[in-house]
């Protein structure tokens, strides 16, 4: 009995420590926002900036909103003169690395709006990792015009 | 060789004179030839001759016929999209709203460019939708579409492409559409004048949109 004390004591503090663990994934998510779209329009994009302070890379694997049927991480490439999306089963953000999912480029796709999403309102969406951890991020809808500021602010890093 | 000598009179500074006086018509004459020349100083790729379009038949989101009629009478940018596009179209049809609002006039005034967004999916973007969608980004834009054929002929004339992934069997409307991001200037007399290539910036679209409309005239 004397030998099972110490164990359980072992036991008790690795349990107390797990959240603590998950809670410490190494992502940051910043600058996360939505252009508000056309009522009718059957998909939203979504932008954000993810960094990773991490020493090993982290994989993406998924996401899910309750807002829309199904959401995806698509990139947009330019071959043979047309604009491509092409679906992203995963996305790995190399440790110490930033992704930037943006117009133009990397983004959400945001499929299938179950309500109307206006300007001002927010979305949860959560994105998993390979390692099965859910992580929920706040997307700010904004209104169109958001992505000249969002192009200006790029413009502003690179001088 | 002495029959191909210069004869006495003709003295070395009169043949410069001669040769400037040449240079200088030949450039007069091709600043002058209509249609010949093309402004400099462009991100916008102006054609050295503008492509007169064929007749197409294709509607537009009042349901009234669009073709080539409609074209003419004022400068037009051609966007060819669908709805289900959820980066470039948006971030197009709101560069040319940006686009408008740098330009002197407004919209329906004599002299402002028109929007039409061409949608290369009839089957998912009926007018109804595509007039829904197109209005929000500016009220003088016009959505567009039609029978497959017709928005070939269209697109074959101006060099667009686009194209289906393949379409999967659990569920026939959901597909992605690849396509051009070029937006496209057809001149009043419905002729393609310039082809503007992404990344589009509203700023220098109106500059260059300016510029084209001022040297070759309403």
């Amino acid at each position: 009995m004397l030998q099972v004390r110490p164990l359980l004591m072992f036991g008790l503090l690795v349990a107390s420590l797990a959240p603590g663990l998950a809670i410490a994934q190494p992502l940051t998510f910043e600058n996360a926002w939505s252009p508000e779209a056309p009522p009718v329009a059957p998909v939203m994009a979504g932008y954000v900036r993810i960094s990773n302070d991490g020493s090993e890379d982290v994989s993406l694997t998924g996401a899910h909103c309750s807002d829309f049927a199904r959401v995806e991480i698509h990139d947009m490439v330019e071959r043979d003169g047309m604009m491509r999306m092409i679906k992203q089963e995963s996305l790995t953000i190399p440790a110490g690395k930033q992704v930037e999912l943006k117009p133009g480029s990397l983004h959400m796709m945001l499929m299938k709006p179950r309500r109307a999403i206006k300007r001002g309102e927010t979305l949860e969406i959560t994105f998993e990792t390979a390692s099965g951890e859910s992580i929920p991020v706040t997307f700010e809808v904004k209104p169109q015009s958001a992505r000249d500021q969002q192009h200006d602010n790029h413009q502003h890093h690179h001088h | 060789m002495s029959d191909t000598r210069i004869p006495k009179f003709v003295s070395y500074p009169l043949i410069a004179l001669v040769a400037i006086i040449a240079v200088w018509l030949g450039v007069w004459l091709s600043l002058q030839e209509q249609g010949g020349g093309i402004p400099d100083n462009m991100e916008a790729t102006v054609l050295p001759e503008a492509r007169q379009l064929q007749p197409f038949a294709l509607q537009n989101h009042h349901g009234q016929p669009f073709g080539l009629a409609q074209l003419e009478g004022q400068w037009s940018f051609l966007f060819f999209g669908f709805t289900n596009c959820p980066d470039i179209c948006p971030a197009t049809l709101h560069t040319m709203k940006s686009v408008w609002q740098k330009l002197p006039t407004e919209p329906g005034d004599p002299g402002h460019p028109r929007l039409f967004f061409i949608s290369v999916d009839p089957d998912r973007d009926s007018l109804d939708t595509l007039k829904q969608y197109v209005t929000y980004f500016d009220p003088s834009f016009i959505g567009v579409t039609g029978k497959l054929d017709e928005i070939d002929n269209l697109t074959g004339q101006l060099g667009v492409l686009y194209g289906y992934d393949e379409k999967k069997n659990d569920n026939p409307l959901d597909y992605t559409v690849n396509h051009s991001g070029q937006v496209l200037l057809i001149d009043p007399q419905g002729r393609l004048r310039a082809v503007l290539s992404p990344p589009h910036d509203s700023t220098t679209m109106a500059r260059n949109y300016q510029i084209i409309t001022d040297y070759y005239g309403d």
